[in-house]
């Protein structure tokens, strides 16, 4: 497995306040990666030091197994930062000038024939692109490059729901046809379900979670039977959520193994229901590794 | 880089060559008039003896435009350092656009070739203004036989102020990330620096000569001056007897004007001392009184033969500073803004 994004106890702060605490992270080469969590959680400040916008103040990040903001490093990377900011007095095409101009890999082809299938007008100054138009055409800036990898800042957060199911299939179409690995982030679990096969979690500035999307929901299961106390369980299932009622009680819980306890009801549980566990756990629950997916203080 | 700087400086640089344009033809169809009119008058005015006339005339004739042309030499290096610099990278902070550049290049790459492309625009367009606005200008510079009072309009100094202003705008955007505060810390900065070189850097920058004359100013109010009309005084101080600095400019005294006055003792002249045997005032007696006192100016000046040397000297200031700023820009940028 070659890494995407390689992070060693990475922490930024602004003052007093930090942003990103402790994160230590391997996220995989070829994969679309979801990196989901609450406003605030550190997701933007994550992908702004993955594309050297920011420097770490403690810990170390490698992005390709280079430093990010290197030069040969930013030529690989693709980046679409929050909102898609585009020079308002410049034209569609003079975006794409400046891609050309920056860039040793552009393919002007592939940009162009992009922007007709979405019927941008070329000559348009982008200050009077709608949020969708923007984010297409920064897309397009980000793709033209040929790049390694994508990273993709809250990408359809202020698009509208046609806009966005565009935007996205645009982006599978991109990862099918040239394999280019993708983090994005976003606090709409629907979306990340759509096109992410990966996932991290980001709660109060601190990874808890992270792992492929598929091992994610396998070792995760929903528990019903007569009550009882969350400290009877097995000890190699972690309890991520409890509710109870005066007979009945309900878990979800984490665990590599099968669970063969005949009086519970187990079922799957969905990706949105799972996500949505882990925002509310007052604390991310400690743990050992589970099998394939990565639990991170 | 370059061909991006230069792009998203096409409607700067459009107008800039717009306005370059204009000033051009406005003094292409002037100067040709004042010369036509320096040459039929000023030119052969010795022979016909009425030289006063003559360059009253055509100094009328050219002052409003060239007090214009003046303020436009002043004014433009601020308006290059407020429109052009201080947007360079408030700009991109604000619209948050240095996402999208400085994911595209490396920042720093980004802020050296910014710097130094657009500074050089700048110094170019200054100094073709300041090429112009010198030829239109000769007739009359010949006649006001001043050239220290347009120090700061003409020959290479503007250059300098005008890659100072530059930098000083990007420097000033760059450390308050706000558009209009670094607007105004530009303009500010911007003149007080000028102002302070101009009065307290400029007259030691070469060491000024020192001429000591028979003091006429207390009696007549002007001086017999320096050997050429040209130099620059800078200070006129009147010397007693035994060398004391007794007053400036032909004033003695704290109140800032000599008190001449006749009485039983005859002329005295607050301050310096008094004359028995004088009893006019009359600007001859007072002269005679003023040899007798062996009253003499000290004349402090720059020669016009210092001219250039001040020129290019107070330009390199501004270049060297200019260059610590833009040293200033790059570190910030790179270490201050991630």
């Amino acid at each position: 497995m070659t890494v995407a994004i390689e992070t060693t106890a990475l922490s930024k702060r602004y003052g007093r306040k930090l942003a990103l605490q402790d994160c230590t992270l391997d996220i995989p080469d070829g994969r679309v990666v979801g990196l989901v969590g609450p406003n605030g959680a550190g997701k933007s400040t994550l992908l702004h030091l993955a594309v050297g916008l920011l420097a770490p103040s403690s810990g170390a990040i490698s992005v390709l197994g280079g430093r990010p903001g290197d030069a040969d490093l930013l030529e690989r990377v693709g980046f679409v930062a929050q909102d898609a900011p585009v020079y308002r007095g410049m034209t569609v095409s003079q975006h794409l000038r400046m891609g050309s101009f920056l860039s040793k890999r552009w393919d002007d082809s592939l940009a162009e024939s992009r922007l007709d299938d979405l019927d941008l007008d070329l000559r348009q100054k982008a200050g009077s692109l709608s949020g969708g138009q923007k984010a297409q055409l920064a897309l397009t800036m980000a793709i033209a490059k040929r790049p390694e990898l994508l990273l993709l800042d809250e990408p359809v957060a202020s698009l509208d729901p046609l806009a966005r199911r565009e935007f996205l299939q645009g982006l599978m179409e991109i990862v099918a046809d040239n394999g280019t690995s993708v983090v994005l982030s976003s606090h709409q679990i629907g979306d990340v379900e759509r096109v992410c096969d990966y996932l991290v979690i980001l709660v109060a500035s601190r990874v808890c979670l992270s792992g492929d999307v598929t091992d994610l929901l396998g070792s995760h299961h929903r528990l019903s039977g007569p009550r009882r106390d969350a400290a009877s369980l097995p000890s190699d299932q972690v309890v991520i959520e409890e509710s109870h009622t005066d007979k009945q009680s309900t878990f979800l819980v984490r665990t590599s193994k099968p669970i063969h306890d005949p009086a519970w009801t187990v079922k799957p549980v969905a990706l949105e229901d799972l996500v949505l566990a882990y925002l509310a756990a007052p604390r991310p629950p400690k743990r050992a590794h589970a099998a394939g997916l990565r639990v991170v203080q | 880089m370059t061909r991006l700087t230069l792009m998203q400086f096409r409607l700067q640089a459009l107008i800039a060559l717009g306005g370059l344009a204009i000033i051009a033809v406005a003094l292409a169809v002037t100067g040709p008039n004042l010369v036509h009119l320096y040459d039929t008058t000023v030119a052969n005015c010795a022979a016909n003896h009425d030289c006063s006339l003559a360059t009253a005339a055509l100094i009328t004739n050219g002052d409003k435009f060239s007090i214009v042309l003046r303020v436009l030499v002043e004014v433009v290096p601020a308006i290059i350092g407020i429109f052009w610099g201080a947007p360079l990278v408030a700009r991109e902070l604000e619209t948050e656009t240095f996402r999208l550049a400085w994911t595209e290049v490396p920042r720093t790459r980004w802020i050296r070739v910014k710097l130094l492309v657009l500074t050089f625009v700048s110094m170019a367009v200054v100094g073709a203004l300041s090429v112009m606005v010198t030829w239109w200008s000769s007739p009359l510079d010949r006649i006001r036989m001043t050239p220290f009072t347009s120090f700061d309009q003409r020959g290479v100094v503007v250059v300098g102020y005008a890659a100072f202003a530059f930098v000083l705008g990007v420097t000033a955007g760059v450390v308050t990330r706000r558009l209009l505060p670094a607007m105004a810390v530009t303009l500010g900065v911007f003149v007080a620096a000028r102002l302070a070189i101009a009065h307290w850097v400029r007259p030691h920058l070469v060491a000024p000569s020192r001429l000591v004359v028979r003091d006429t100013v207390i009696a007549t109010g002007s001086s017999a001056g320096t050997p050429d009309p040209r130099d620059w005084i800078i200070s006129d101080q009147t010397i007693n007897a035994s060398g004391r600095v007794i007053g400036q400019f032909g004033s003695i005294g704290s109140s800032g004007s000599t008190a001449v006055t006749v009485g039983v003792h005859g002329l005295v002249i607050k301050g310096a001392g008094s004359c028995p045997d004088v009893h006019s005032q009359s600007s001859q007696a007072v002269q005679n009184c003023v040899d007798q006192l062996h009253l003499r100016e000290l004349l402090i000046y720059q020669p016009i033969s210092h001219f250039w040397e001040l020129q290019w000297l107070e330009m390199a200031i501004f270049l060297g500073v200019t260059a610590i700023l833009a040293g200033l820009c790059v570190w910030w940028v790179r270490n201050r803004l991630a």
